[in-house]
């Protein structure tokens, strides 16, 4: 699928409180994702397990590079 | 660029405020849904969400009790107490792509990035404290035009006990050429040759020196390790305009029987052991760089 969906999907939640108090009760990744997946499709944003891991990858990397 | 982590109303009682951070990005929304401004928004940023004015700094020597008086303030519900944020070193550092950054700018962004932290957390947030890291203090002149009303106290020890403290388990600052050299009064070459011992009297001689050159005609509260935690009571909070009943005092004096830095284990007098174990080098070098600052500061409490 598409990176580019996901950011548009990011940027959606970035604007949007209601959507964020949806996604930020999830303890860990494994919990994230099936909510990221139902929410990004009620907004017809095509994006799919694999988007949000290479998504969580890099999300990570580039909070452990930041302090180097 | 500025960072932002969703904390809802985490309250900042961590000993340091990158423990809180580092506890907050644990959480995958806050990573996976990372949010960053350019540094120049803060100002439209801060007028929408203005922060809690600060109500008092925090200076200090390390290794000398200031996270003990951070903890004890931050055991108060009304109390915001930011413990060195390691942002705050950005603004001191800053070079942009090598350009020089005026000192008027660095006074801006410490005001923004100060009143971004400050954002009340909990409804009961009153007020806003903030511990600067060590180093920080050699900054003083920057820090008192950016904030010339906030009160600030600074917190020392028997130079010995803090140069034995440095010689166990090294501090990050101690480490030559980490903070520049010209702040400490010395040349890069200077560096090199010099022991490490030597060294962190040094750094310790130029943060004090920065201390009592900034308190003339100032209303500062200097205060020793060896009167705490008796003078948080006595001192530090009638200083900082803060009363404090019997059952906020009782959770303050909770927090003295514990490690500062370490909550979890029981507090251990230490200063007899450090007195002992502090070779005949380090006195000669606290008797050269740091007694006769000490005995300054003394005269200021």
């Amino acid at each position: 699928m598409s990176q580019q969906a996901f950011e548009r999907f990011r940027e959606l939640v970035l604007d949007d409180d209601a959507l964020q108090a949806q996604l930020r009760p999830a303890r860990n990744i494994s919990e994230l994702v099936p909510l990221v997946l139902m929410l990004a499709r009620e907004r017809g944003i095509p994006i799919d397990a694999e988007d949000v891991e290479i998504a969580w990858q890099a999300a990570q990397r580039a909070w452990i590079v930041r302090w180097i | 660029m500025v960072d932002w982590c969703h904390a809802s109303d985490v309250p900042f009682t961590d000993p340091f405020f990158e423990q809180t951070i580092a506890s907050l990005v644990q959480l995958p929304f806050n990573l996976l849904f990372r949010h960053q401004t350019p540094i120049d928004d803060l100002p439209k940023i801060n007028a929408a969400l203005p922060g809690l004015k600060p109500a008092g700094f925090i200076f200090h020597w390390s290794r000398c009790g200031s996270t003990l008086i951070s903890q004890m303030l931050a055991a108060m519900p009304q109390n915001l107490v930011l413990s060195e944020p390691h942002l705050l070193d950005f603004v001191f550092r800053a070079h942009p792509q090598g350009a020089r950054v005026s000192d008027g700018q660095r006074i801006n962004w410490l005001r923004e990035l100060i009143g971004a932290l400050g954002q009340k957390r909990r409804n009961e947030h009153t007020r806003c404290f903030v511990k600067f890291d060590s180093w920080h203090t050699l900054r003083l002149p920057l820090i008192r035009r950016a904030f010339p009303d906030v009160p600030w106290v600074f917190v020392y020890r028997d130079p010995v006990e803090v140069l034995v403290s440095h010689e166990k388990e090294p501090a990050a600052q101690m480490m030559p050429g980490l903070i520049e050299p010209r702040l400490l009064g010395l040349n890069p070459e200077d560096l090199g040759q010099m022991p490490r011992d030597e060294y962190c009297a040094r750094v310790l001689a130029a943060i004090s020196q920065a201390a009592l050159a900034q308190s003339a005609g100032e209303t500062v509260q200097f205060v020793n390790y060896r009167a705490l935690p008796d003078a948080v009571f006595s001192s530090i909070l009638p200083f900082f305009k803060v009363t404090c009943n019997a059952s906020e005092c009782e959770s303050l004096r909770d927090i003295v029987r514990y490690h500062a830095k370490e909550p979890s284990v029981p507090f251990s007098p230490d200063s007899a052991a450090k007195q002992q174990d502090a070779s005949e080098g380090i006195r000669q070098l606290s008797e050269q760089w740091l007694r006769p600052l000490y005995q300054k500061m003394e005269l200021g409490r």
